[in-house]
């Protein structure tokens, strides 16, 4: 008999492989589900729960920007620059957004138990993308905020990384080399 | 660090004491505390932000916005429809603003005297101050060449027949790098941060940093000082120390979120309930327009031409100013609403996007009554503010206006953001799908860069919280002086408001202190 968690990471590691099916997000299930495991770093605030989450939906958000990008290190670096950023939001807005993340992942188990998705292997390639234009298009303003909350997470911590600048044409700020004398004159006599 | 800042985490004692105490080191209290200092009295600034400078703005967004903004300039109302960008850091949101300096239009300065009974904040009693803080910040016209975001706006302007004008900055040997968002990496930007804090702790001031106030102390209807928690560079508690700072008057500088937040954990009376009410914001949507050459809208100064075309209307529909918005692509991608492909075709034009945004100006009208400041269970403060059919029907008049302005300066699509809104590749195109756009929290993005309001400044007691003099009504020894005590929102980007206003204050306050 699966857990639910069993559950959840065959069903969201399964829509990776699946709505990545035509890019090299081919990884199987086992070394996915491996690399999210065998992340030494501390994290401080998400879950390995949380994590199979986000790391299932950043190629449904992000598409094309990944290509020529996908490695085990970038992606968890993008999920160690998540924790780091959330360091910095309020308890309360923390609290919404640990409520959005288990929402999301009972959302998903249950989806998959519910039948709504068929096994991964049998997935249709555009599934979980359905799934985020459901959570974009709904009339509940809830899972708008949930769509909105999530797109500002994933593509705020993506495009601030230099790696996928080269793609969009962005050259990364000047080059300034400012020796500290520099700033020697603008500091307060002691 | 200098002997004069004192990181609060680091501070061994348990009480430090002044002649006067600010909250707060954004535009309020920095000028605040400059001219407190030069006036010969003791000064203590305390900043719940950390303390960083030049040295350490590296013009990354990924460091940036979590050191120097709130919530990771992810700062929300609460229902999350509206998005804030503001400062934390010592210099508070100076340190990050984009330089746009005005002074407060006339027309506003003479709405708060016939409809707030504000007759000292006439255009005449407050020019010698605006005067005087241009001067100290070397706000001047910007004469470097707007950048091809900026002039775009221009020329769709000129095309129009619409109103064109250029911003006056606060910035000395600019060197038109375009990364004033994320703090200047040279100085050049003349924020509190560069300008009037120094100059205070020559004077002996002290800045007390990573220290948050939990409340007032407040001792038979006199304002005695605060209590002060100690936190790390997030802002959360690093122990249970407490630090007393005794100070024989307050000066409350925290914001418009902030300073109510502060009398409402401090438990101060407010008999007319008046604290956190008519909080305003400056609602933004904002327009990308796709063009057919490059526009690298991440750099150049963010912002030199501005357009008050639709800024004060005729009937009594909201007024708009149109400004450039800067495009850095961590943002930018935030703002793009699609998601995978979709929003990769569009992201993948970024260098050819320019960036337009219209602040609506809140406040004027029965019908735009602002938010409410509130604590949340942890006594954090959040913003409720309500968006109504006023309101959109502004934002939707901004939308169709920037989109025509964007089509006249030879944009090949645009794209308002909005959840439901494509790229359209006319004006005749975008004009009727924006018409038809439904308007709605969560739908229409909205941000805000412009935190105002919450502790009206007015002549009558039952719908103000301070007085003409900026002191609070209902204590003695305290006064709020920062953008919470404008009665509306400014219909400007409003630092050169809040300096020239406390600069006046201050000077008052001064004088008065001395006498006793």
């Amino acid at each position: 008999m699966a857990t639910r968690r069993q559950i959840l990471k065959g069903t969201l590691l399964g829509g990776l492989v699946v709505v990545s099916g035509v890019s090299i997000w081919q990884w199987n299930l086992e070394e996915s589900q491996t690399v999210v495991e065998q992340d030494k770093y501390p994290y401080q605030y998400l879950t390995e729960d949380d994590r199979l989450v986000l790391f299932a939906l950043m190629p449904a958000f992000l598409g094309k920007a990944l290509d020529n990008l996908d490695s085990k290190e970038f992606r968890i670096n993008l999920l160690q620059q998540l924790d780091q950023a959330i360091d910095f939001i309020s308890q309360s807005s923390y609290d919404e957004l640990r409520q959005l993340l288990d929402l999301l992942a009972n959302q998903l188990g249950r989806a998959y138990v519910a039948g709504v998705w068929s096994s991964w292997s049998r997935a249709k390639p555009n599934e979980l993308a359905d799934f985020l234009n459901d959570w974009r298009t709904s009339f509940i303003t809830l899972l708008r905020s949930g769509y909105l909350g999530l797109h500002q997470l994933i593509f705020g911590a993506f495009y601030a990384q230099a790696k996928s600048w080269p793609a969009i044409d962005y050259p990364g700020p000047p080059k300034m080399k400012l020796e500290d004398s520099f700033y020697q004159q603008f500091d307060l006599q002691p | 660090m200098d002997k004069n800042s004192i990181n609060a985490t680091e501070f061994f004692g348990s009480a430090i004491e002044a002649d006067i105490a600010i909250i707060g080191s954004g535009a309020g209290g920095g000028v605040s505390a400059e001219i407190l200092a030069q006036a010969g009295f003791s000064v203590l600034i305390i900043e719940e932000g950390p303390y960083l400078t030049g040295r350490d703005f590296k013009m990354q967004e990924k460091e940036a916005y979590p050191l120097l903004y709130h919530e990771s300039a992810g700062r929300k109302t609460r229902d999350k429809a509206i998005n804030i960008l503001q400062g934390r850091s010592v210099g508070g949101s100076t340190t990050v603003n984009w330089t746009t300096s005005f002074r407060t239009p006339d027309e506003t300065l003479q709405h708060w005297q016939t409809e707030h009974g504000l007759k000292d904040l006439g255009k005449e009693q407050l020019a010698p101050w605006f005067q005087r803080m241009e001067q100290r910040l070397n706000i001047n016209l910007w004469q470097v060449p707007a950048n091809a975001n900026n002039d775009l706006i221009r020329q769709g302007a000129e095309k129009l027949g619409w109103s064109a004008k250029v911003i006056s900055r606060n910035v000395k040997n600019c060197a038109n790098l375009g990364y004033c968002g994320m703090g200047c990496p040279l100085n050049a930007k003349q924020s509190m941060l560069v300008t009037t804090i120094p100059a205070a702790k020559k004077l002996g001031a002290k800045v007390l940093y990573q220290a948050r106030v939990d409340k007032l102390i407040i001792d038979n209807e006199q304002v005695k000082g605060c209590l002060v928690t100690p936190v790390g560079i997030n802002s959360k508690a690093v122990s249970d120390k407490k630090i007393k700072i005794r100070a024989k008057h307050t000066i409350l500088s925290a914001g418009a979120i902030g300073s109510p937040a502060v009398l409402l954990r401090s438990q101060a009376p407010d008999p007319y309930q008046r604290i956190g009410k008519r909080t305003f914001l400056h609602p933004v949507v904002v327009s990308a327009g796709q063009m057919p050459q490059k526009v690298n809208g991440f750099a150049g100064a963010p912002q030199s031409i501005y357009s008050d075309q639709f800024l004060w209307p005729k009937n009594a529909s909201m007024g708009f100013k149109i400004e450039a918005a800067p495009l850095h692509p961590s943002l930018v991608s935030t703002v793009l609403t699609q998601f995978g492909n979709e929003h990769f075709a569009i992201a993948k034009n970024f260098a050819y996007q320019q960036g337009a945004l219209a602040l609506l100006r809140d406040g004027f009208s029965e019908q735009s009554q602002g938010g409410e400041v509130l604590l949340d269970k942890y006594q954090y403060p959040k913003l409720d503010y309500p968006l109504n059919d006023y309101l959109w029907q502004g934002a939707r008049k901004a939308l169709l206006a920037m989109a025509e302005l964007q089509f006249a300066a030879g944009a090949v699509e645009v794209l308002p953001a909005h959840l439901e809104a494509k790229p359209y590749y006319s004006w005749r195109a975008a004009k009727k799908a924006i018409a038809a756009l439904p308007m709605a929290q969560l739908k229409t993005m909205v941000f805000s860069a412009h935190v105002m309001g919450g502790s009206a400044m007015g002549v009558d007691e039952k719908v103000s919280v301070v007085d003409e003099s900026g002191k609070f009504r209902h204590l003695d020894g305290l006064h709020i002086f920062d953008g919470s005590i404008f009665p509306t929102s400014i219909g400007a980007n409003p630092q050169l408001s809040i300096y020239g206003l406390v600069a006046k204050l201050a000077t008052d306050l001064a004088a008065d202190l001395k006498a006793i």
